[in-house]
């Protein structure tokens, strides 16, 4: 399998950036008739990171993730970053030429070596 | 593209969007030429590398009170993804980075 990275582009400076999840939410609990001390963290998956762009990026997420579904999965790397997990090389580049025909040079692939 | 640009309304944004995409257009000639494909792996490193020269250099320069155009700004971006990509054994000649800066 091959991870690569999703740029978008910045609504206010158009630029090329990737939302990376820097900590999981931490998600404790009230209730009525008890205290509850635990607190667990939740990370997010693909789809709910690359949500997070809209209002971000130039582009809707929802049309970006579903170009990105009929060529593989969208992850969350080691490090946070937004990846799209794909089979093999040429799923990568008919994956950028299906990027660049919906929305020209507004989502752009990159390597995910960190 | 979203509907409406209220952004693109103030004139330092518009000026750093120039700036941004002059740096851009700049690695992206730089990277050609020098035949690294945009998935290369060594990218992610190069532009991280690249982008620590950069701020340094660009903060030394506005410290010294020196004003520096949109044009300007891109090609000390260029100049240090060319050091960068010069100190992980490539070879970018004088003749690359002249015709990119013309």
């Amino acid at each position: 399998m091959i991870r690569v990275r999703l740029f978008g582009r910045c609504r206010i400076y158009h630029d090329p950036v990737s939302p990376v999840l820097r900590a999981p939410a931490q998600v404790g609990w009230d209730a009525w008739f008890r205290t509850i001390d635990l607190v667990t963290p939740q990370p997010l998956k693909g789809e709910e990171l690359l949500r997070r762009t809209r209002g971000w990026w130039t582009v809707e997420p929802n049309d970006v993730a579903e170009v990105v579904r009929k060529f593989g999965r969208l992850v969350v790397g080691n490090s946070g970053e937004l990846l799209v997990e794909l089979p093999d090389r040429e799923t990568v580049q008919n994956l950028a030429t299906a990027l660049k025909e919906r929305f020209g040079d507004q989502v752009q692939l990159a390597n995910s070596v960190t | 593209m979203n509907d409406t640009d209220d952004w693109g309304r103030d004139p330092q944004v518009r000026a750093m969007r120039r700036v941004f995409s002059g740096m851009e257009t700049l690695q992206s000639r730089l990277l050609e030429k020098m035949g690294v494909s945009p998935l290369d792996e060594r990218l992610g490193p190069w532009r991280r590398a690249a982008l620590r020269v950069f701020e340094q250099k660009w903060t030394e320069l506005s410290g010294k009170g020196r004003h520096l155009s949109e044009e300007e700004v891109a090609r000390i971006y260029l100049d240090s993804l060319a050091n960068v990509l010069t100190k992980d054994g490539l070879v970018v000649s004088n003749e690359v980075l002249s015709a990119l800066n013309s």
